[in-house]
């Protein structure tokens, strides 16, 4: 089964979505969640937790890049492909 | 209470000042402050896992020794004598407790008639721990004497005055083979923290999914369910049974899980003895997590398995033992210049470290066999 890669670049973004998965607010829940959790990362390369999640689940993972772009949104920016806006999360 | 550092003199085959910290000297990013480290105290961290790693004979196993007596000292305020000698050892140990930083020294003495270990030229000090001061706080500056509150029998540390109970600090899974007494030794470690059952079939199924269910009887007598069909057996026909993985995942993951859950340190001589590398990464990333490791349990390993520095994202908790002489330590922060987006696994194949294996010898050996 796919799992996502969920990234937030920082701990108040992180700490959101930890708050929004808690309480259900999102369209995936934790069991659909590469190591069950979202993580503070910038880079995949760069995090020693993302790299071990990864080396740990053997199926095709699907990345989100930080979590929190609603604001960019707002304000008529493009965001990254990969990139997601927290809008289009919420249930 | 959290160890912070560790002086030896004298332990083992080990340097004069030996020294294992468990304080982070690098810089500590968001991100490290999310997964590598662990907030002890305000400002205070410490890490949350810790490798050593070096060649074969390099003195990895003593480093986790001298940490395992420390945590007896701060556990149960007593040390059993070793099957290395303890005499004359000077240790000092650096610990933070309920707002304070306490320095203790000690000299340890064999007693000639029982199995303890004698306390000598014991001293207590200890500061208030303030943020501002969380840089010095190794500094001799503002340590003062620790009252003790009266006088203790000779087999028991002085430490007793400042933690006043009985605890666990730390389990030791060693790599020395605890035979047939594992499965009790497991299900006691159970036991201790009220696992439920369904935990403990969680950890058997990593191992062995063939395996529906297993109880203890007894002491000795097991109840064991597999593909369908339930025996007792005891404890020496389970070790037959059940494959050398199974057997030691048991225990390795019910001490991870008891200390997880109690927020001990779990110190782990070879992590990768006889468990796929998954498991072990696994293990790794358990102590990494905040949202399982709550209550600041440090992992403190040592490996040969050098990959898996690479999921380490600092510098600073691994240490490199090597022998000459003597056996010295090394932090890979502080002594080496090793540039961090490069693979660290790399720089142990291309032997930065001089921890590589003597090639000459083997390439003598396969002389000596052509």
């Amino acid at each position: 089964m796919k799992r996502l890669l969920v990234m937030c670049e920082g701990s108040n973004e992180k700490k959101i979505m930890d708050i929004l998965l808690e309480h259900s607010c999102l369209t995936f829940s934790e069991d659909d969640l590469l190591g069950l959790s979202i993580f503070h990362a910038r880079q995949i390369k760069n995090n020693a937790q993302v790299k071990l999640e990864l080396n740990m689940f053997p199926g095709e993972v699907e990345v989100l890049v930080d979590a929190i772009k609603q604001y960019q949104k707002l304000k008529g920016k493009a965001h990254g492909k990969d990139e997601f806006c927290l809008a289009e999360l919420l249930r | 209470m959290k160890i912070l550092k560790v002086i030896a003199s004298g332990f083992k085959n080990c340097a004069d000042n030996f020294e294992v910290s468990y304080i982070p000297t690098a810089r500590k990013t968001a991100e490290d402050k999310e997964y590598e480290l662990q907030e002890i105290a305000d400002g205070l961290y410490v890490f949350s896992t810790i490798g050593v790693v070096g060649k074969n004979a390099s003195g990895k196993t003593s480093v986790l020794d001298l940490l395992s007596v420390c945590y007896d000292i701060l556990g149960t305020f007593r040390v059993n004598k070793k099957e290395y000698s303890l005499d004359g050892d000077k240790l000092t140990i650096y610990f933070y407790h309920e707002g304070n930083i306490y320095k203790y020294q000690t000299k340890l003495k064999e007693d000639e008639i029982s199995d303890k270990v004698l306390f000598a030229d014991q001293k207590i000090t200890y500061k208030k721990y303030y943020k501002t001061n969380v840089n010095s706080i190794f500094d001799e500056e503002g340590y003062e004497e620790y009252p003790l509150e009266g006088e203790l029998p000779e087999d028991t540390s002085s430490v007793f005055f400042v933690m006043k109970k009985l605890g666990r600090r730390a389990f030791y899974y060693g790599s020395f083979d605890l035979g047939y007494g594992i499965y009790k030794a497991a299900f006691m470690a159970q036991r201790i923290i009220d696992m439920p059952d369904r935990v403990l079939m969680n950890i058997i199924r990593i191992f062995d999914e063939n395996i529906t269910s297993l109880k203890m009887v007894d002491d000795s007598n097991f109840k064991l369910t597999s593909c369908g069909k339930t025996e007792i057996l005891s404890d020496k026909e389970l070790y037959s049974r059940l494959s050398n993985g199974t057997t030691k995942g048991l225990l390795l993951y019910t001490l991870v899980v008891l200390t997880l859950l109690e927020g001990d340190d779990l110190i782990i001589d070879e992590v990768e003895n006889h468990f796929h590398k998954t498991l072990v990464e696994n293990i790794i990333s358990l102590y990494k997590d905040k949202s399982v490791n709550k209550y600041n349990s440090t992992l403190v390993f040592s490996t040969h398995y050098c990959e898996l520095l690479d999921l380490f994202g600092r510098q600073d908790n691994i240490y490199i033992t090597k022998a000459d002489k003597k056996v010295n330590i090394h932090n890979m922060y502080k002594d080496y210049d090793v540039r961090s987006e490069l693979l660290k696994s790399k720089q142990f194949y291309n032997n930065v470290f001089e921890t590589a294996v003597n090639y000459e010898a083997l390439m003598s050996l396969k002389k000596e066999l052509k």
